[in-house]
Parts: structure tokens; sequence; C-alpha cells
């Protein structure tokens, strides 16, 4: 792994002074562009806010691809740093969803199996917020249970061919690549051996990427289908056969940031921000103080993982704890928000009952994506010994 | 840092382990014999100066001393001896010999001075362990007395709370104190202290649940497998767990920041209580649901971490005081709520979280 040994046994404290410039910097950038009303904040901004010019903007500030080496164009920082750009542009619902996923897993999972080639290919280019990924894991018959992939990549000459389809894939129609979870060797029922993941870049003229509308009347993921889809040699990412192995790597990254409890934190901010212009009742201090007391210990929690992914541990127990609590708390404060306000969740009623709307209608896939909170759990069973 | 506080965790393990505390719920008598062990050996009054009489340390350490007692079932007087301990300390008088008590709200108590003594009448409701101690300090906010128990004009009406361990009334007529001075600590530090403590001995009872659960439905067998092995179980286990870590962190983070930053300790201390309170019913519900009967049982050494949990939850403070005293310290003209979360300069320059919290003593005050 590249930049993680940067921090490794340095104490959380020690650079503390940095990160919080570098926080007090990208919040008054943040502060900036909301006033100037380049966006406006939303919830869940990281999977529906695509906006390749603000993207490009975080980019040329060096606040993506904080921790690629500044020879791939980056920045060569720490995973610190990287959360708490994360964090800011979370809770103030930036638009992060272009690059979202590049910078946040395929920069590490680069870093850590790609080929000289493909690095010198991608990371630049995430680096400057100009390279956006998606994620080809999912199938119409794998889903949690992702060892089922049925998508198949066979030799051919000197190339791959991939037929199968990838079903739910956020930003594939946007993306300029995708990585592909796909069975390169023995059966189905072999399960997690003889898997390898592909990075395919897009537009493929033999990739089919039909939109799915979903209950927020957007279409932010896709059915992607291949056609007998010529890859080069060079598509393949990492080892043959050790794609499982790989992509549970890419899962910590997933996983474990603060997208997984701040993706309605501005909801509950500018609810608050009402309160204190109009006065508050009892109950709505109490959910307010509920809510934050929760917020807050979360993200100690958060910090805790990235401290030890940092460090070059595997916090998977802690990591698969802290989504099941944070995805669980995002719908909760929606509700309750939603509950002590009264106010009707609605579209063109204000900035406010808007936010309330995108929450409510966010609110089920919370649960779902990146592993269900059930499948969470079955990780923490084992790790505590039960299986 | 680390390695002295397992130290501390370590020491009052091996002190407990040295007696034999009675497992089972209700608690028939205390263990008088781990208290002495307890105290005579320094660990009853850590985080106090030493020059004030107590054995030194921070507040931290006192957290680590409560979270250890708590989770090795025992049930002892640490958290109000050392909160009574610690008042009388601010004031410069001599530390009491025996063991001491303090109640919540002393806001019943009047004191009237008389040629050079001063004189308590009034009513303290639910002072822990008051029918075993020697003594009571009676805080009002602005200086501290120091009662006998034994005293003329005191009577203690004997209660005890669901675990069994005494909590009682202390009606005083006419008590002769006998010391008086005044304090510079706050209604709401002590408040605090008192929060942090036994937001850090629910934390110690919350993973004596989880460790109680594994064992028994890893030992349990039906259907021909241990319990454990069921999905069902597995998914609850693992909530439970999840929730109990999550308690561990607030306490964690609340225990780090009293002891060195005060801006930070408002919040932290605020989210901890408000964290585990909040859980400490569904930490009970969840190990009694997966033990079956046998953790409904007196024997059973459950009900004495679950009992805990039940009694503790709102002592100097429940999850929803908490959560308004953290409100205001948003609501009220202060920091943006994201600024308090992450402890950002706009909080530094706050008033809202000044060291001692003083903003929030109304709110923390008022309670019923
Ligand atoms: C908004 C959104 C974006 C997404 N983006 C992507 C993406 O970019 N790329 C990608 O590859 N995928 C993506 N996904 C897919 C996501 O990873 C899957 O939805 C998820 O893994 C669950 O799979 P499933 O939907 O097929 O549900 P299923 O696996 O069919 O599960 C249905 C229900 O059964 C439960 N269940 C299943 N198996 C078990 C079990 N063994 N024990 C107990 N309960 C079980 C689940 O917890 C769930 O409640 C996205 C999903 C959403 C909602």
């Amino acid at each position: 792994m590249s930049a993680p040994a940067l921090d490794a046994h340095t104490p959380f404290s020690i650079d503390s002074e940095r990160l919080d410039s570098v926080r007090a910097d990208v919040r008054t950038f943040l502060r900036a562009e909301i006033d100037a009303g380049t966006f406006v904040p939303a919830c869940d901004s990281w999977m529906s806010g695509f906006d390749p010019e603000f993207s490009a903007r975080l980019g040329s500030r060096g606040w993506l691809g904080v921790t690629i080496p500044e020879q791939y164009g980056g920045h060569g920082g720490s995973q610190l740093e990287r959360v708490v750009i994360a964090e800011e542009v979370l809770a103030h619902g930036a638009p992060v969803a272009a690059h979202w996923i590049a910078d946040r897993q395929m920069a590490p999972s680069l870093l850590n199996f790609g080929t000289e080639d493909q690095r010198q290919k991608y990371l630049p280019g995430i680096a400057r917020g100009e390279t956006f990924f998606a994620i080809g894991m999912s199938e119409p018959e794998a889903g949690s249970d992702l060892a089922a992939v049925r998508t198949r990549a066979v030799v051919d000459g000197d190339s791959w061919r991939l037929n199968g389809t990838k079903l739910w894939t956020t930003g594939a129609h946007l993306a300029h690549a995708m990585v592909v979870l796909a069975r390169t060797d023995g059966e189905i029922g072999d399960r997690q051996k003889g898997l390898s993941q592909f990075v395919v870049d897009l537009p493929h003229p033999s990739v089919e990427i039909r939109p799915i509308h979903s209950i927020d009347g957007e279409a932010h993921f896709n059915e992607v289908v291949f056609h007998d889809a010529h890859l080069p040699q060079s598509a393949l990412l990492g080892e043959r056969g050790q794609g499982w192995t790989q992509v549970m790597s890419e899962l910590a990254f997933e996983r474990s940031g603060p997208e997984r409890y701040l993706s309605t934190m501005p909801l509950l901010r500018a609810w608050v921000e009402e309160l204190r212009r109009d006065g508050s009742s009892e109950e709505q201090q109490r959910t307010v103080g509920l809510l934050t007391a929760r917020a807050s210990t979360l993200r100690q929690m958060s910090q805790q993982v990235a401290r030890e992914l940092s460090a070059g541990g595997h916090p998977d127990v802690l990591a698969a704890m802290v989504k099941d609590l944070g995805s669980t708390f995002e719908g909760e404060l929606v509700e309750q928000v939603r509950r002590a306000s009264g106010v009707e969740p609605r579209f063109g009623g204000g900035r406010f009952a808007e936010l309330l709307a995108q929450g409510v209608l966010h609110t089920p896939a919370f649960t779902l994506r990146g592993g269900t909170n059930e499948i969470l759990r079955s990780i923490i069973g084992r790790g505590m010994g039960l299986r | 840092m680390t390695s002295h506080r397992d130290d501390i965790r370590d020491a009052v393990k091996q002190i407990l382990a040295g007696s034999e505390p009675t497992i089972g719920a209700p608690i028939a008598h205390w263990d008088a014999q781990s208290w002495t062990n307890l105290t005579e050996s320094g660990f009853a009054d850590l985080g106090i100066a030493e020059e004030s009489g107590g054995s030194g340390g921070d507040v931290t350490d006192a957290v680590d001393v409560a979270a250890t007692i708590a989770a090795s079932g025992v049930c002892l007087p640490i958290i109000e001896h050392g909160l009574a301990c610690w008042v009388v300390s601010t004031t410069g008088l001599a530390k009491p010999t025996g063991t001491g008590t303090i109640g919540e709200d002393s806001s019943g108590i009047v004191a009237e001075e008389s040629s050079g003594t001063v004189l308590l009448s009034g009513r303290i409701s639910a002072v822990p362990w008051a029918s075993i101690a020697q003594w009571l300090a009676v805080f009002d906010g602005h200086s501290v007395a120091v009662v006998d128990l034994a005293a003329d004009g005191l009577v203690v009406h004997p209660g005890t709370d669901i675990l069994g361990a005494p909590l009682c009334d202390v009606v005083m007529t006419g008590v002769v104190a006998r010391s008086h001075a005044p304090t510079t600590v706050s209604a709401s530090q002590v408040r605090s202290r008192g929060a942090a403590l036994y937001s850090a001995a629910m934390a110690g009872s919350a993973r004596a649940v989880v460790d109680a659960t594994i064992r028994h439905t890893s030992d349990r067998t039906q259907f021909g497998r241990p319990l454990a092995k069921f999905q069902a179980v597995q998914q609850r286990l693992a909530q439970l767990a999840s929730t109990v870590a999550q308690m561990e962190r607030a306490v964690d983070e609340a225990a780090e920041a009293l002891a060195t930053d005060s801006t930070r300790a408002a919040v932290a201390l605020a989210s901890a209580k408000v964290v585990v309170s909040g859980a400490a019913a569904d930490v009970a519900a969840a190990g009694h649901h997966l033990h079956g009967a046998i953790g409904f049982t007196r024997e059973h050494p459950l009900g004495r971490y679950t009992g805990s949990l039940q009694s503790w939850r709102n002592r100097w403070g429940s999850a929803d005081d908490w959560a308004r005293v953290l409100a205001s310290q948003i609501l009220d003209d202060g920091p943006d709520l994201w600024d308090l979360i992450t402890g950002g300069s706009d909080v530094a320059s706050s008033d809202a979280t000044s060291s001692d919290a003083t903003s929030s003593d109304a709110t923390i005050g008022a309670r019923p």
C-alpha cells in the first residue's frame, strides 16, 4: 500500500494542526461555493450530486487523490487528511458523486494491485477530478451473495472476451471506466475461487449501458450488459484468480468512510438553522441533542477505522460495525427530523422541505448499498468467533 | 497512556479477585471486603490530588476504575465516594475518614449559620449508599458541607435501587455540619463528572453483558447446535456488540477530552451520556432475550449487569437531559452543529462550550 505507511505509528494528534488547517480551507471553499450558488447542499450528494466541474475544482486545489503518491499526480498525503476532506464535503452536501468512487476505492485499488501502466493511465486523472469510475460487482443473480457472479471473461488470443450482466452500477453512464468482477476460471460452484477483476474503459462499443430509474425520480444506476466485449490483455487488474481477495480489500475502503453516517447530515444542519432562527420546543431540542450525540460518536468510531487503515491494519469488524450503526442512523435521522419538525417533505416548498424529501426517498438505499446490514452483521459475527 | 490505563484496570481486577464478590441480583449484601481492599490500596480516590488527600491521577483514572468495577459485577460505592471526596478536595477542607457519599440534588437543604456552626435542614432524595456510608457531602452549587451520617437530627430512610444497592432519602433537622467551606467548582462540573463516571460504569456493565451473552450462546445447545450457530442469534449478537462498541468509544472520547481538552469535553461528555444511557435498555433487553429463562434467575450473574444498566441510566442526568444540554450549546447562539461535532476553530471561540460549561447549568440544574 502506498500512503498508509506515512502515518503508521503516528498518533492521531500529532498532525492534528495540519488536519485542522485543511479542514478550515475546505470549509472556507465550500462556504464560498454555496454563497456563489454553484451548488445547493443536498442529502446523499455523494451518490446523486454529479458535477464534473465541481470535481475538477476540488482536484485543482489538491483535495482529490490525497493519498496517491506524487509520481502519479497525487499528493502523498495521509488517509486521515482524505477523511477530513470527505467529512467536510459530505456535511456540506456538496456534489461529489462524479469522482467519489474513483477517489475512494479505485485509487487505493490501483495502487495496491494495478500495473505501472494502469497507474500512469488512471491515477493522474483521478487526482485532477477528471477520471470517473463505476463499480461492477452486483448482478441479477448475485447481490448479497457476491461470489455467485456469472459474468465471465475468457482469453481470446492476446485479449479477453467479456460476457454477462452487471446490475445497479452507479454512474456507469457517466464514468470513464468501470471495474468488473468476473469469473475467469472454474465454475459458478467454485465460488470465491477463479474470480478476477478487470478495468473496462467506457464507453465501449460492445458494452450496453441501460439506465435504471429509481424512486427518487432520477437514474443514478444502470444495468450494464457485456456483449462479447473485447478487452486488451492489459485490462486485467491484479492477479488472475485473486479477484475475491482484491474485492474484499476494496470493500474495506468502500464500507468504512464517513459517507456511511453523513449522507443526511445536510438535513440536520438545515433544520438546526431553522430552529436557531425560529426557536425550538423541548421535544425539538431533545431530538437535536440525541442526533448530535450519535453523529459525534459515530464520527469517533469512523475515525478510529481510518486510523487503523492508515496504520496498515484490517479493521473489517469495526468498519462493519460503523456501517451498520451509521447507515441505520442516517435513516433514523430523517425519520426523527421529520417527526419533530412537523414539516411535509416535498419539492418546491423551500430548501428544508426539499432536503427532507431527498432524505425520505434515499433512506431505503442506506442499508442496502455497499453490502446490506445483515451481511455486515454476519461479518461482525465471524469476527466474534460465532461462525 | 494506554498501558497506564491497562495497568490501572489490571490492578483493580487483581484487588477484586482477592475477595469473593457476591454475584446475583438483587444483591443481598454489599461486598464490604472488596471495598476495604480497594480503599486501602488507594483506588477509591483516584483523580483527586495527593495534597488534597487523594491518590493523584486524573479523571481518566477514576473513569477506568469505575468501568472495571462495574464490569466485574461487584457493587461498590466507588462513584459517590469518589465524587464526595473530590468535591470536598475543591474546598481545601481535609478529606474526612471513612466512606462518603453525595446526592445529585441538594437543593432541598437550607443552611443556617449560628455562632460559628452551620445547621442544615431539609431532605435529599435518592442518595446512593447513604445507609452504609459514614459521611455525606452536601453541595449547594457554591459551598460544600460535610455531614456525619450518624449525627443528631439526621435520619436515613433506607431503600434500594432495582439492583438492590442502597438508595436512601436523607432527612436533616438542624444537623450540625462537621465542616463547611466555599468551593470553586460549579454544579455543572460536578454533574459532568458524575455523568462521566456513570457512563463509564454502564459501558463496563454493557461489556459484561456482551461477554456473558457470547459465552452463554456458545455453550447452550438447542436443536442440536449451539445457539450462536443460528443466524438470527448471530445477527442480534452482532448488533449488541456494535452498540456496546459505540458506548465504549463514546466513554473513551469523553474521558480523554475531560482530562485534556476543555472545549471538546462539553460535547464529548454530553454525547457519551446520551449514547450510553440511550442504549442501556437495549443492551439489557438483548442480553436477557438471548440468555433465555436462566438469565432471569437470581443466581445468574447477568442480572447484576442488566440491573446496573437499568438503575444507572438516569444517574446525573438521563439521555434526554443531556440531549437538551447538547442542543442548548448549538441552539442558544452557539456554534453550528457540524462545527460543534468536529471541534473546529469556530467552537474554540464560542462561549457556549467554555471549560466549565456553565452555560448549560440552568438546563442541567432544572432536572426534576
Ligand atoms: C443505491 C444503490 C447503489 C448501488 N450501487 C452499486 C454499484 O455501483 N455497484 C454494484 O456492484 N452494486 C451496487 N449496488 C448493489 C448493492 O451492492 C446490492 O443492492 C446489495 O449488495 C444487496 O444485494 P441485492 O439488492 O441483490 O439484495 P439481496 O441480496 O437479494 O438481499 C435482499 C434482502 O435479503 C437479505 N439477505 C440476503 N442474503 C442474506 C443472508 N445470507 N442472511 C440474511 N439476510 C440476507 C438482505 O440483507 C436484504 O435485506 C447498489 C445498491 C443500491 C441500493
